[in-house]
């Protein structure tokens, strides 16, 4: 498949009085023409300003790396070429609906200038295609929603109002960030198969940012789990529930309850101690400290990215040193 | 025999709202509309519903932090609706509460000893290095060290502030606990140390717990029974098993089946609901759930059904007549 947005060794960098605070420390993450990619993390693990920094929305400094969009490198573009693309090729939606619309101005209004600022279009045209557009995405009764104020509409409503402004010029990739986090479950529900239609319908390539494995499971087609500003496992969805090779991920995996235990468990599995300030580690394997298996070299030397089966990528020692035959993980695994 | 430690009789706290300065017509918000259900001693009573059904009103209410507008709350007995402050005062050191927010429930400008020892002088209970000596063991009790009663909220990550607030609410070595969704601000690996801890500290204190949550994974695996309330009333409560196993109010399937599973392998049916939760200022007539039910009949539009015991477990629907 055609790559669309390419990622390549991205490092966005913070400075705060703490002084330099890597937030993102080398992501690699490539999105592919009409597919889902999960994005997978804690607070603090990098995912959101990887895609704010896509986007040219954030505010750290680019250290290094690339962004390109259909060959097209984002961070060397003036801002007025950016906004070319921004809300046309790239759409976003955010996690808090009400804070991302503006309440003084109609909805309505809101998807027009969406609409105004990258097509050539009158104002009653432009509010023709807010009403359709509200209509996609499932509103009830979208010529009297379009002139109706942000406060008016709850939670989901708001949401697909986000989405339909998204959708507004369409675009081949669209980036959520926690789209259904603030929302309840029965509406979560409405929302992802909203999104899920919508990708089908128009081919749009999702970069789906969450913490909830569920809605992994459930919409991606491909799976990047995030620490501490680093990729540390990459694979397709499948693999990645079935056969987690980063013991973050296992330990992910293992600590969520779910509704499909026919057994009762008694206790939960939980990693070890507290998710990591942003840019307190420097040295080794960031997840060393909370690691059952970790061992000296994961204290003092980063563990490179590997692929360790088709398609399926891991950063970690174990497998470095299985595979050099220095151990024996399947053993250790075991006796632990 | 089980032993009731709570009993919610005819529960009702509606929240007035005045229209305007002119209209003097009142308005009522129904936020929990007739509620009785009891908690047994030792039990872990897991309530969910989606935001604004009154789940946390309910727990509130319980604790009388907000009088209830109608209904008995009883505690061991004693009804507290109503009661003076001097024994109400004396009856809340038993119940405590862990709040949702632990950036928010928290003083900034206390130390975290200040903050665990506070309800000790409330109640002169302990001082000095009596007092010391109790906050230290807390500490240790919730997972945390003797050092950090001297730091500032701030200092902690989310989880750590979490414990501090459990170690606030054992201060007092109270027999019920009402935990208002308190893993829900947590990160995922932190959420199941919090779960276990609230787990061991029942074990070890012999605690009843109210659980307040909208997330049924972890209602499910920390409940004893649970209650799946929708605008302001109980649906459903039962046995977590049969109730997770086999639910029987369509609003209990609906949101059962809404739950993302972190299994691509399993497809499942999902019984998708139309529109909005309606508003609790104009709850729609007969049963409140009727709008949006997929087996609704003419009766549901008119008749609010009965809470009442159908195959071992407790439900209002008119498809169980």
């Amino acid at each position: 498949m055609e790559s669309l947005l390419e990622i390549n060794n991205l490092k966005t960098y913070f400075y705060s009085e703490n002084g330099e605070v890597p937030a993102v420390d080398g992501v690699s993450i490539t999105v592919k023409k009409g597919e889902t990619l999960g994005i997978v993390g804690e607070s603090g693990s990098g995912k959101s300003v990887t895609a704010l920094t896509a986007m040219r929305l954030s505010q750290g400094k680019v250290m290094g790396g690339s962004v390109k969009f259909k060959g097209i490198d984002l961070l060397s573009l003036s801002d007025e070429e950016m906004r070319k693309i921004r809300g046309k090729e790239i759409a976003m939606i955010f996690q808090e609906p009400m804070t991302s619309l503006n309440p003084v101005f109609t909805v309505g209004n809101q998807i027009m200038e969406a609409i105004q600022t990258h097509m050539d279009v009158g104002k009653s045209k432009a509010k023709e295609r807010a009403v359709e557009l509200l209509a996609l995405v499932g509103i009830p009764r979208p010529e009297q929603i379009v002139n109706e104020y942000p406060h008016r509409l709850s939670g989901g409503m708001r949401q697909r109002v986000m989405i339909a402004m998204a959708m507004a010029c369409n675009p081949s990739l669209l980036i959520a960030d926690e789209p259904t986090t603030a929302l309840d479950v029965t509406i979560q529900a409405q929302i992802l198969d909203l999104m899920r239609d919508l990708k089908e319908k128009h081919n749009t390539a999702i970069m789906m940012i969450t913490h909830d494995l569920g809605v992994v499971a459930e919409t991606c087609d491909r799976v990047c789990v995030m620490y501490g500003g680093k990729v540390v496992e990459e694979s397709d969805v499948q693999e990645i529930f079935k056969n987690p090779k980063h013991p973050y991920t296992q330990g992910l995996l293992k600590s969520v309850p779910t509704l499909i235990d026919s057994e009762q468990q008694t206790r939960l599995y939980s990693i070890e101690g507290n998710v990591p300030i942003p840019g307190s580690l420097r040295e080794g394997c960031y997840f060393a400290p909370r690691c059952e298996f970790a061992m000296e070299i994961c204290r003092t030397k980063a563990p490179a990215f590997k692929e360790v089966e088709p398609g399926h990528f891991n950063r970690c020692w174990l497998h470095e040193l299985d595979e050099r035959g220095e151990l024996d993980v399947k053993q250790l695994v075991e006796s632990n | 025999m089980k032993q009731s430690l709570v009993e919610i009789k005819n529960f009702k706290k509606y929240y007035s709202s005045k229209r305007s300065f002119l209209n003097r017509n009142v308005s009522y918000v129904k936020a929990v509309d007739g509620l009785n259900f009891t908690i047994y001693k030792g039990e872990t009573l897991g309530l969910v519903g989606e935001s604004g059904c009154g789940k946390s009103t309910t727990g509130r209410a319980i604790l009388q932090l907000q009088p209830p507008t109608e209904g008995e709350v009883l505690y061991e007995g004693e009804n507290l609706v109503g009661m003076n402050t001097k024994d109400l005062r004396r009856v809340r050191k038993e119940m405590q509460m862990v709040f949702q927010d632990p950036y928010a429930s928290l003083d900034p400008r206390m130390t975290v000893g200040e903050i665990i020892s506070e309800p000790l002088e409330i109640h002169k209970i302990a001082s000095g290095k009596e007092k010391n000596i109790r906050v230290d063991e807390l500490l240790d009790t919730v997972g945390l060290s003797s050092y950090h009663a001297k730091r500032y909220p701030h200092e902690f990550s989310g989880g750590q502030r979490q414990r501090v607030g459990i170690a606030r609410a054992l201060a007092l070595n109270p027999k019920f606990i009402v935990a208002d969704e308190p893993v829900s601000a947590l990160d995922v690996s932190i959420q199941s140390q919090i779960v276990n801890l609230f787990q061991d500290l029942q074990e070890r204190f012999d605690l009843t717990y109210l659980f307040i949550a909208h997330d049924l994974s972890v209602v499910k695996h920390i409940s004893d029974r649970v209650a799946v309330m929708y605008l302001g009333r109980i649906v459903e409560m039962g046995d977590k098993k049969t109730l997770f196993s086999q639910p029987m109010h369509p609003y209990t399937q609906a949101l059962l089946s809404a739950v993302p599973l972190p299994n691509p392998n399993v497809k499942k049916e999902r019984i998708m609901l139309r529109g909005d939760v309606p508003s609790p200022s104009n709850p729609p007539n007969g049963c409140t759930f009727h709008t949006r039910c997929s087996q609704c009949m003419e009766i549901c539009k008119t008749v609010q059904p009965e809470f009442k015991e159908v195959d071992g477990r407790m439900i209002a629907c008119h498809l169980y007549n």
